[in-house]
C-alpha cells in the first residue's frame, strides 16, 4: 500500500496536475490502462514496474534502450535466481 | 537525477531483497550506461502497430488492445508514442526471449538473428564494463562491425566536414589536393558515389572562398584596390552568415548534404563570378594599370543581365569608384593631387624632367592626362573638362589670387558619376572657374596687348621717329660697339615724350660679322608674371622678329627722308652745272620711285597685315572664355602677322628679295651722298675757276673732261644702281602677281603699269639688239643704242655740242639732216623687222617671243624721242 501511495504520488508530481483527487483519479486510470496494455502483450511487468517506467519514459528516457534494460534485467534476474538458487 | 533514483527503485523492486549491495550497485551502472546510449531510433507508428496487431492471433486480445490504445490517448501522457513503442519492445524482447534457450550464445547463433533488430550499435565501453556478459558482448560488437561498415561515418560528420571546407580549411574526411588545386574527399572512406559528387561540387565553393580570401589578404598600394578588398569582404558576410545558420541547423540536426547544396547554389554563383572578376583583374596588376581597368571591368559587369550578379557588382563598384571619387572632388574644388599610387588620371609631368621657367610652360606641361587611366563611365570630353578645371584653380593658386567658391557646388557622388548629369555639372563648374581666371586676366591682359602694339609694332608713330632720331648715330656704329646701357639711356629721353609710364626695355640680339647696331636692336616689354603664359618666350620671339622687319622698314623710310633732305640742299646749286643738275634729277627721280615703293610697303604692312589681324583678334578676344582659347586665337593672330609680312618660311624668298631692295636703297643713298660732296666740290672749284679763268683754259678743260668723267661715274653707278633695283621690283611684283590677296599690294605697287611697261620695253630691245646682231650685219654702221640708254647719253652729248663751234650754218644743217636719215633707218630697219618677224612666226620652228611685244613704241620712248629731235635742234 505504501507502495502504491508512493507510486501514486510520483505520478502526480511528473503529471503536474492541480486537485489531487482528479489527480489521482486520472493516473490511476492511465496505469490501469497501460497495465491491461502489457498484460495483452505478455509484458510481464507489475503495476509498480510500470509505474517506475512510465515516469522514466515521460522523463525523456529513449524506450528502445529502457526495453533493452528491462529486457536485461529479467535476463540477470533469472541468472541471479538460478545462481542464487543453487 | 530523477532517472537515476526511478531506475534504482526498479531494480530494487525487480531484484529480490537478497541482493547485495554492490551487486545492485553493479547492475544499476549497467542499466544506467545502456540507457545512455544514444541512437537514431525510429519509434513505431501507426502501420507498424497495425502490422504488430494483426499478428496477434487472439482476436479479443486485438481489440482490446484497440481499444486501449483510444483509450490511452485521450489521457495526459506526453508521450504516448513512446510509451507504445516501449511496451510492445519489451513484449518482442519477452517473446523472442522464451523462445530460445536464456544463454545468449545460443540465442545469436540460431537462425532466427534476423528477427533481431540491429539498428544500433553497442558502443564498446558498455560492453567493457559490462560486469558479467564480457564475451558474449564482445562478440556481438564483432559482428555488428563486420556487418555494416558505413556505419562509422554518418551524414552529420561530413556535414561537419563540409562546413570547414567550405571556408577553404581541412578537415577530417575531406582534404586539399595540391596536384588537382581542389578540395576532395578522402578516397578511401566508403561512401556512396552520389553523395561524393555532391561533396565534391560543394567543395568546389570552398577553393573559390579561399582564392578570394588570398586576395582580400594581400596587401595593396593602389587606393582602389583596397576599396575593392573591402567591399568584397563586406560580401563575403553574407556567406559567413549562412555558414553559421548551416552550423545552426546542424546542431538542431535537421541539416542535410542536399539541404546544403540548394543553400550554397547562389552563393556559388556569386563567388564563381567574383573570382572570374578577380582573375582578369590580377593579370593586370602587374602591368599597373589597374584602377581604372578594375572600374571598367567592374561597370561592365553591374550591367549583366543576370539582375544578382548586376546587383552584385554596383554594389562592390559602388564601393570601389570611391577613390576615384575622392580624387575628383579634390582636383576640381581644390586643385591638388595627392595621388600615391598613379591611379588617377591626371598625373604631374615629372618625367619629362623640364625646368618650369616661366608659368607658360607651368600651364602647359606640369600636368597631364593619362589616357589610359580614365575609367570607362567618364568620357573623354568630361576627362578634358575635369583636367582644366583642376588646371585652372592651380594656377589661380600659384597666382596667389584664388578664391574659392565652391559653396554652391556640392560634391561628387558616385550615383552622379556615370551619368548626363556629371558632364553638366563638370561644364559647370569648368565653366566658373575659368570666368574667374578670364576676370582676373582681362583688364592686364588688354594693357600689355596695347602697349605691345604700340611699341613693338610700332603703333606709336612718332615716339619711333624721335628715338630712331636720337638712335641712329649710336646705331651706325658696328655692333661690338654698341652698349645696352648708352641705349637705354637714350631710349629713357625718348620717353619724356611719351606721357605714360612704360616698361620697355632694350635688347641686343646677338651680334654677327659686318653688324651695325642697326641689326641687333630690339625693343623689348617686360612681362609679368600672370600674363607669361600667353606671352611666353616663343611668342615674344616672333614679336621681336615681327618689330625688326618693322624697324628695318622705318628705317629705310627715315633714310629715304634723309634724301630728300639733301636733294633740299642741290637746290642751291645754281643752274651752270647742267651735268650735275642731270645727275641730280635722275636721283630725284630714282628717290621718288623708291619713296613711292616703301610708303606702299609700310602701308599695306600696317594696315592689311596688322591692323585686319587685330581686328580679328580683338573680336575673338571677347568671345573667349577660357585661357586655352586665348592662347591660341593670340598665337593665331601673330602667325597671320608674321604670314602676311611674309616673315614664315613660305615667305621666305619674298624676304629676301625685299632685303635686297632696302639694300639697294642703302647703296643709292651713299651715292646721293657721293653726288652731294661731288656737287659741293665743283661748286668751290668753279668758284676758283672765274678767278683763273684765262690763266687755266687749258687746265680747265682738262678738269672739266676730269669732272666730266667722275660725273660720268656717279650717273653709271646710279643708272646701274637703277637697274639692280628695278630688276628685283620685277621679280618682287612677279611674286605678287602669284598670290591672290597680295594682288592689292601689287596694284598699288605698279599702279600705272610703270614697271610692266619698263619690263615689256626692256624685253622687246633686248630681243631686238640679238636679232639685229645675228640677221641684218648692215645695220651695224648705224649704232642703234638702247633707247633707255639714249637719254641719259643725250645728256652727256648736250655738253659736246655746246663746245663744238660750228664754222658755217650749212654744216649745221648737214648734221641736221644726217641725224634725221639715221633716224628714218632705223624706223625702216624697224619695219623690216616686223615683215621679218611676220614670216617667222609663219614657221612652225620658231616662235619668237618678240610677237607678244607690240612693235611699237611705247609713248614714254615717243616723248623721249621727240626730246631727241627738239635738243638736236636746239643750237
Amino acid at each position: 500500500m505504501s507502495n502504491n501511495q508512493n507510486n501514486s504520488s510520483n505520478l502526480k508530481s511528473q503529471l503536474k496536475v492541480s486537485s489531487l483527487s482528479q489527480e489521482k483519479e486520472e493516473a490511476q486510470e492511465t496505469l490501469e490502462i497501460i497495465h491491461e496494455m502489457s498484460q495483452i502483450l505478455n509484458c510481464g511487468l507489475d503495476r509498480q514496474q510500470l509505474a517506475i517506467l512510465v515516469s522514466m519514459i515521460e522523463n525523456g528516457v529513449n524506450p528502445e534502450a529502457l526495453a533493452l534494460v528491462v529486457n536485461e534485467m529479467k535476463s540477470e534476474l533469472n541468472t541471479y535466481k538460478k545462481i542464487h538458487k543453487q | 537525477m530523477e532517472t537515476q533514483t526511478l531506475l534504482h527503485q526498479l531494480v530494487k523492486q525487480a531484484f529480490p531483497d537478497s541482493i547485495e549491495d554492490s551487486t545492485l550497485n553493479n547492475y544499476k551502472t549497467y542499466f544506467l550506461r545502456i540507457l545512455n546510449v544514444r541512437t537514431g531510433i525510429q519509434l513505431m507508428d501507426e502501420s507498424e502497430l497495425q502490422a504488430e496487431m494483426t499478428k496477434m492471433t487472439n482476436k479479443s486480445q486485438a481489440y482490446r488492445l484497440q481499444d486501449c490504445l483510444n483509450r490511452l490517448s485521450k489521457t495526459r501522457l506526453r508521450k504516448k508514442n513512446e510509451l507504445i513503442h516501449f511496451l510492445f519492445r519489451t513484449s518482442q524482447l519477452g517473446q523472442n526471449n522464451s523462445y530460445t534457450n536464456q544463454t545468449l550464445d545460443t540465442l545469436f547463433k540460431s537462425q532466427e538473428i534476423s528477427q533481431i533488430n540491429y539498428s544500433q550499435t553497442i558502443p564498446k565501453k558498455i560492453i567493457e564494463e559490462s560486469p558479467k556478459n564480457n564475451d558474449q558482448l564482445n562478440i556481438i560488437q564483432q559482428i555488428t562491425d563486420k556487418g555494416n561498415v558505413t556505419l562509422s561515418i554518418t551524414e552529420k560528420d561530413l556535414i561537419k566536414d563540409l562546413i570547414f571546407s567550405i571556408q577553404g580549411i581541412e578537415s577530417q574526411f575531406i582534404c586539399y589536393d595540391p596536384i588537382n588545386d581542389s578540395f576532395q574527399v578522402k578516397k578511401d572512406i566508403a561512401i556512396s558515389s552520389a553523395s561524393r559528387k555532391l561533396l565534391n561540387v560543394m567543395c568546389e565553393c570552398g577553393w573559390l572562398f579561399k582564392k578570394i580570401q588570398t586576395f582580400t589578404q594581400s596587401n595593396y598600394n593602389s587606393l582602389v584596390l583596397q576599396a575593392l578588398q573591402n567591399s568584397i569582404k563586406e560580401e563575403l558576410n553574407e556567406y559567413y552568415r549562412l555558414i553559421a545558420y548551416f552550423e545552426n541547423l546542424l546542431a538542431e540536426s535537421t541539416l542535410t548534404l542536399r539541404k546544403m547544396y540548394m543553400w550554397l547554389k547562389q552563393p556559388m554563383h556569386h563567388l564563381v563570378q567574383i573570382n572570374l572578376v578577380l582573375s582578369q583583374i590580377l593579370t593586370n596588376v602587374q602591368l599597373g594599370t589597374t584602377s581604372s581597368l578594375v572600374i571598367s571591368i567592374l561597370c561592365r559587369y553591374s550591367k549583366h543581365g543576370c539582375p544578382q550578379t548586376s546587383q552584385l557588382f554596383s554594389r562592390i563598384l559602388h564601393q570601389t569608384t570611391i577613390p576615384i571619387v575622392r580624387f575628383i572632388n579634390q582636383w576640381i574644388f581644390d586643385g591638388s593631387l595627392s595621388d600615391q599610387a598613379q591611379e588617377f588620371f591626371i598625373e604631374r609631368n615629372d618625367s619629362n624632367k623640364i625646368q618650369i621657367r616661366d608659368s607658360g610652360e607651368l600651364w602647359k606641361n606640369e600636368f597631364k592626362v593619362n589616357q589610359d587611366k580614365i575609367p570607362y563611365m567618364i568620357s573623354l570630353n568630361d576627362s578634358y573638362k575635369i583636367f582644366d578645371t583642376g588646371r585652372v584653380i592651380n594656377w589661380l593658386r600659384k597666382q596667389k589670387k584664388f578664391t574659392q567658391f565652391n559653396q554652391n557646388y556640392d560634391l561628387i557622388t558616385i550615383d552622379l558619376l556615370g551619368t548626363e548629369q556629371f558632364s553638366l555639372f563638370v561644364d559647370q563648374v569648368n565653366k566658373e572657374y575659368n570666368k574667374q581666371l578670364i576676370q582676373l586676366i582681362k583688364p592686364n591682359f588688354k594693357i600689355t596687348l596695347n602697349a605691345i602694339k604700340r611699341f613693338l609694332l610700332l603703333g606709336q608713330g612718332e615716339f619711333i621717329h624721335t628715338l630712331m632720331e636720337l638712335l641712329q648715330t649710336e646705331l651706325n656704329k658696328p655692333a661690338q660697339q654698341c652698349y645696352r646701357h648708352t641705349l637705354l639711356s637714350i631710349l629713357e629721353s625718348a620717353f619724356k615724350n611719351v606721357s605714360q609710364e612704360v616698361r620697355l626695355n632694350v635688347k641686343l640680339l646677338e651680334p654677327s660679322q659686318n653688324d651695325t647696331g642697326w641689326e641687333i636692336f630690339c625693343l623689348d616689354y617686360t612681362i609679368d608674371e600672370p600674363l607669361n603664359t600667353i606671352f611666353n618666350q616663343k611668342i615674344m620671339l616672333s614679336y621681336y622678329r615681327i618689330f625688326n622687319f618693322l624697324w628695318r622698314i622705318k628705317r629705310v623710310e627715315f633714310t629715304l627722308t634723309q634724301c630728300w633732305k639733301m636733294h633740299q640742299k642741290f637746290m642751291a646749286i645754281p643752274n651752270q652745272f647742267q651735268t650735275i643738275k642731270k645727275a641730280i634729277q635722275l636721283s630725284y627721280q630714282m628717290m621718288n620711285e623708291m619713296q613711292h615703293f616703301i610708303k606702299n610697303f609700310y602701308s599695306y604692312l600696317m594696315l592689311e597685315a596688322i591692323e585686319s589681324s587685330w581686328k580679328k583678334f580683338i573680336d575673338e578676344c571677347d568671345k573667349i572664355q577660357d585661357l586655352d582659347g586665348l592662347i591660341k586665337i593670340h598665337e593665331l593672330f601673330i602667325s597671320d602677322i608674321l604670314d602676311r609680312s611674309f616673315l614664315n618660311t613660305k615667305g621666305e624668298s619674298t624676304q629676301k628679295l625685299l632685303f635686297k631692295l632696302f639694300d639697294y636703297i642703302f647703296r643709292f643713298k651713299s651715292c646721293q651722298e657721293l653726288l652731294l660732296s661731288y656737287a659741293k666740290d665743283q661748286i668751290s672749284q668753279t668758284d676758283n675757276q672765274q678767278l683763273q679763268l684765262k690763266n687755266l683754259l687749258n687746265k680747265q678743260q682738262n678738269i672739266s673732261r676730269l669732272n666730266q668723267n667722275k660725273n660720268q661715274d656717279i650717273i653709271k653707278s646710279l643708272l646701274e644702281l637703277r637697274k639692280q633695283y628695278r630688276d628685283q621690283m620685277f621679280e618682287l611684283l612677279e611674286k605678287l602677281k602669284k598670290e591672290d590677296r597680295l594682288k592689292f599690294l601689287h596694284f598699288k605697287l605698279d599702279f600705272n603699269e610703270y614697271y610692266l611697261g619698263i619690263q615689256e620695253s626692256k624685253l622687246f630691245n633686248q630681243d631686238l639688239e640679238r636679232f639685229i646682231e645675228k640677221c641684218l650685219p648692215k645695220v651695224n654702221e648705224v649704232q642703234i643704242q638702247p633707247n633707255r640708254v639714249q637719254s641719259s647719253k643725250q645728256l652727256i652729248q648736250p655738253q659736246q655740242p655746246q663746245q663744238r663751234t660750228f664754222n658755217t650754218n650749212i654744216e649745221f644743217q648737214n648734221e641736221v639732216r644726217s641725224v634725221k636719215e639715221g633716224l628714218r633707218l632705223l624706223d625702216e630697219q624697224r619695219r623690216q623687222q616686223l615683215q621679218l618677224k611676220d614670216q617667222f612666226s609663219k614657221s612652225p620652228l620658231q616662235k619668237s617671243p618678240l610677237l607678244q611685244i607690240p612693235p611699237t613704241m611705247t609713248e614714254h620712248e615717243k616723248r623721249k624721242n621727240d626730246e631727241d629731235l627738239s635738243s638736236s635742234d636746239d643750237d
